[in-house]
């Protein structure tokens, strides 16, 4: 529960506007694994399992970094 | 019946793949220049439309959020542009944008008013005022369409790179080493 709590007090705080444009890195993680899966693989089976592997871990490293940095902005 | 690490293992395996790179530098100067295009020369089609829809996509997207500024090369004291060495891998809009930035130092250098080749095509800021106008006018969206145009530019260094070498796993060296058995299985058999 602690990330959505988080998050939403960082809503109501007002300290996220402009969170809308957080889902800009959707389309960027998604085509970014697509094509290191591409790129590394030839079979489609295996394009798409390395892709889906791919996208799981710059989420999981992004968003580790978005929690370090947002709450290290809340000490300014 | 094969086991769970077997089939894993034959999942995982693409060194059964028989792949003609054709001249492999010449697949990568147009993969270089068009994203997908030295695929599409090596037959590849399926890998060349996925490389074009996507670095394509991500490109245009950039080009857009930024209003078609956030492509351009300079590299002087006032605007130092690293950006542009990631996008230097889209050879299409890599091209003009250096001629564009040429022509701009050149009339600087003459003392010319700025009337450049292609107007403001890719064209670099005049001045660190025009680019601060930049930044004020698409704000964040500047930041955000240089970055898109970045990745996107990345991204097509891994696709040359593919269409040089083939896959990168082939150069992983335990399906290196399973390749080249079954390439030298395959001689055998022919042979015999």
């Amino acid at each position: 529960m602690f990330p959505w709590n988080l998050l939403l007090a960082a809503v109501e705080r007002g300290v996220m506007s402009g969170v809308e444009q957080l889902l800009l890195f959707f389309p960027l993680v998604l085509i970014s694994s697509l094509v290191y899966g591409v790129t590394r693989h030839e079979r489609w089976p295996v394009i798409f399992r390395e892709a889906a592997r791919m996208a799981v871990w710059f989420g999981f490293f992004t968003g580790c970094m978005f929690i370090v940095v947002f709450v290290l902005s809340q000490f300014n | 019946m094969p086991t769970v690490d077997e089939q894993s293992d034959e999942l995982n395996d693409d060194s059964g793949i028989d792949l003609d790179l054709k001249n492999p530098y010449v697949a990568a100067l147009l993969a270089w220049f068009v994203p997908g295009l030295g695929h599409f020369y090596q037959g590849r089609t399926a890998k060349a439309v996925t490389i074009f829809v996507a670095v394509t996509m991500l490109f245009i997207s950039g080009y857009q959020m930024g209003g078609g500024k956030v492509v351009y090369c300079s590299f002087t004291p006032e605007d130092y542009r690293w950006q542009f060495i990631g996008q230097f891998f889209l050879g299409s809009v890599a091209v003009p944008a250096v001629v564009q930035n040429r022509s701009l130092r050149g009339q600087e250098q003459q003392g010319a008013k700025a009337n450049l080749l292609l107007g403001d095509f890719l064209a670099p800021p005049t001045s660190t005022r025009e680019l601060n106008d930049w930044n004020h006018d698409y704000h964040s969206f500047f930041q955000m369409g240089t970055l898109y145009t970045l990745v996107a530019g990345l991204l097509n260094l891994f696709a040359i790179y593919d269409a040089y070498g083939g896959p990168g796993v082939w150069h992983d060296p335990v399906q290196r080493k399973k390749r080249l058995a079954a390439a030298a299985e395959a001689a055998a058999e022919e042979v015999s």
